[in-house]
């Protein structure tokens, strides 16, 4: 045993040696690795998406490494649970950051669990590129070392009201809000005020709710009240799907539009036949659409994950998609930095990305010095009970076009 | 006008029957271990979802219709109930009250890695034999499955009021609840009386359980309401079963008629924070709940 462990010893001092004179200048970056910290949630609230997040990632960097990598660097990813909670999170941050050495945090997940790495990534200057949030607080205000992807909340709810006005047609219509009683919520209540106020419509009704509720019947009954032929449903599945029954229970039939929390075939199978033709909000292409983004993915989902994800193509989930998008903006990132990659150059190669195509999965994305958001892009999506799908009924949409 | 209003006063006194026969079922988990144990068990809310999940997973996985599913439930989260007791609880027997509060946090914990292990984090259907047509009624609608849930958390009370009054495990359970040690004197079996109350509470847990997820769904953070249910506890006072319904439906109640009466002045919030104003408020009149027994101090 002890001569072992000496020998041991004698193996980390070498491998220490060789990893220093080999060292690059920049923490976690080597002549052949890039590493970067994962934060997700696996076994908390939200680990179905957290998980599905992990492996949509992990299978970008793996078939990414295959060809290559970035500048002949391969891209490790370790990954750290914090369960959705903030304090989780700062210290996996930590542990990340002192026993790991990672270059930069990728696709940390949740708004919450994010917010709380803030002040770490500002204090010692490592990129969060990018979280993987769709709030806007997550660049509003901006954070040199924050950068965000996917279309927020406050636009997802612009971009509903345009498509009520727009393609619905309706006439100054009444729009009621259904939403979580959390920051998540709040952006929804912005974007509907700005487009009320940009459209001149009648004042919305909000009804919201607590994480944890186990009946909406109230909720229900006083947006009921209101008269609304809108109802946006801002919520979690399960909360969706019980507001649409209580809905359905009380025979009151407005029309009801989600946001994209609502795109999955688990709202479909909760909802069941309330889940036929209910209209969804979705931001990223559907997985089993023929496009070449998704091709690749779908490809790669069944290289690495076998039928994990995948025993069909609209089964992937769409965070699964979410952390695939994510890992590709931080490798162009990576790429666009050059060979001298550092945590400066990084940032300021995120903020000259114009433009970039995900290979179709999303809208075009921009950043720039100003701008660590995406624009909104999205599309309107309608369920499909028998095919256990959203089917896109319109195109991609840009807010206020 | 005025009939619309007292539909809707109508339908909300309903709903909250309904969402707090819920609460009042996981309440009656938490009395009857700590009627008998003098233990607060924070893992009834687990015990609810193992056993919600248990039943999915029969019906699911086995193709066993429900109700022969739900039997089997029973007599499973009977065992798990038993052998918690069994492998866990005892050897802590004489421990500090918060060591053993503390296992019961790790209980909890354990379950819930462990569901989301076997069954992972999706949100599931809950496939429950209830037919989806609204019955209508003077008025007001009421689905099947809440009908069924509010007839079972009353024929629950119904039940375990009478066992406790009449029958002699019942009155030994209460015995020894009153005076371990005078009870174990009298020849009653303090241990098998321990075994009962878990059996009994993971039983309840799991009915409450198999209702929540056919009313709502089936996910694994369903166990947090154990900790949403806790205003109801202590409302109907720790140690009374009739408090323990009662105390639910008093929650279910002021949730829904504050949520449909008073968010418009105070926001939505007034509906989850209603439960906790009304908890204060009749603690200030009786610190021992509704129904609990009153312990006197004299200083």
């Amino acid at each position: 045993m002890r001569v072992l462990s000496k020998r041991f010893a004698y193996v980390l001092v070498v491998a220490g040696v060789l990893t220093t004179s080999f060292a690059f200048a920049e923490t976690g970056v080597t002549q052949d690795t890039i590493k970067v910290g994962v934060i997700s949630d696996l076994t908390g609230p939200a680990a179905i998406g957290g998980i599905g997040m992990v492996d949509g990632l992990t299978s970008f960097f793996n078939e990414l490494n295959e060809k290559g990598g970035v500048h002949g660097r391969k891209i490790q990813a370790i990954v750290e649970d914090c369960a959705y909670s903030p304090a989780k999170a700062v210290t996996a941050a930590k542990k990340l950051m002192t026993s790991d050495q990672i270059f930069a945090f990728v696709s940390p997940w949740g708004t919450a669990p994010t917010t709380a790495l803030f002040p770490i990534a500002e204090k010692e200057k490592i990129p969060i590129a990018p979280a993987c949030s769709l709030s806007t607080s997550m660049y509003d205000p901006l954070k040199k070392y924050v950068f965000a992807l996917g279309t927020n909340y406050v636009d997802q709810s612009i971009l509903i009201v345009e498509y009520i006005l727009n393609d619905l047609k309706a006439k100054n219509p009444k729009i009621a809000l259904f939403c979580q009683d959390d920051d998540w919520g709040e952006d929804h209540k912005k974007g509907l005020e700005i487009a009320r106020k940009k459209y001149n419509l009648p004042p919305i009704a909000v009804e919201s709710y607590k994480y944890d509720a186990v009946d909406f019947s109230s909720q229900v009954i006083n947006l009921m009240r209101e008269k609304p032929d809108f109802v946006i449903l801002a919520s979690a599945i399960k909360s969706g799907a019980m507001f649409l029954k209580e809905a359905q229970k009380l025979q009151w039939k407005p029309t009801f539009i989600g946001s994209n929390t609502l795109g999955l075939i688990a709202t479909l199978q909760l909802a069941g036949e309330l889940g036929q033709g209910l209209m969804v909000l979705n931001i990223f292409a559907m997985p089993d659409e023929d496009i070449p983004g998704m091709q690749r993915l779908v490809a790669a989902s069944k290289k690495y994950f076998g039928d994990k994800w995948m025993p069909a193509p609209e089964k992937i989930h769409p965070y699964y998609v979410y952390g695939w998008l994510n890992a590709m903006v931080f490798a162009e990132g990576a790429k666009r930095a050059g060979k001298d990659l550092t945590r400066d150059g990084l940032v300021n190669a995120m903020e000259s990305i114009q433009n970039f195509d995900p290979e179709g999965i999303m809208g075009p994305i921009s950043y720039s010095p100003t701008s660590h958001g995406t624009p909104g892009f999205a599309r309107m999506t309608k369920g499909d009970v028998v095919a256990k799908k959203f089917i896109p009924i319109t195109g991609w949409r840009a807010v206020g076009k | 006008m005025e009939s619309v209003s007292i539909k809707i006063f109508f339908q909300l006194v309903l709903s909250g029957v309904i969402v707090g026969s819920i609460y009042g079922l996981i309440a009656l988990g938490f009395v009857l271990i700590y009627k008998a144990t003098d233990v607060v068990n924070f893992a009834q809310g687990e015990l609810m979802m193992l056993g919600a999940y248990f039943c999915y997973y029969l019906i699911v996985a086995f193709q066993i219709p429900f109700v022969p599913a739900f039997l089997m439930t029973l007599l499973f989260s009977a065992v798990l109930g038993l052998l918690i007791e069994f492998l866990i609880l005892r050897p802590m027997i004489g421990k500090h009250v918060f060591s053993v509060i503390m296992v019961t946090v790790g209980l909890a914990t354990l379950l819930r890695s462990l569901v989301g292990l076997f069954w992972g984090h999706d949100t599931y259907r809950f496939p429950a034999p209830f037919s989806e047509t609204t019955i209508h009624v003077l008025g007001v609608s009421i689905l099947p499955v809440e009908l069924t849930t509010a007839l079972a958390g009353l024929g629950l009370f119904v039940l375990f009021y009478l066992f406790f009054k009449f029958s002699n495990l019942g009155l030994a359970m209460r015995a020894t609840a009153f005076d371990q040690k005078s009870a174990f004197l009298m020849g009653i079996s303090v241990r098998k009386i321990f075994s009962l109350s878990w059996i009994l509470a993971s039983v309840v847990a799991s009915i409450g359980g198999i209702f929540l997820a056919s009313l709502s769904s089936l996910q694994s953070n369903m166990s947090m309401i154990g900790l949403k249910v806790f205003p109801a506890v202590v409302l109907g006072g720790m140690d009374s079963i009739a408090g323990a319904i009662l105390g639910g439906i008093i929650v279910g109640l002021t949730e829904n008629l504050a949520g449909g009466y008073l968010s418009k002045m105070f926001g939505s919030g007034v509906k989850e924070l209603s439960a906790f104003f009304i908890l204060l408020v009749i603690l200030m009149i009786r610190p021992y709940g509704l129904f609990g027994k009153k312990e006197i101090l004299r200083l």
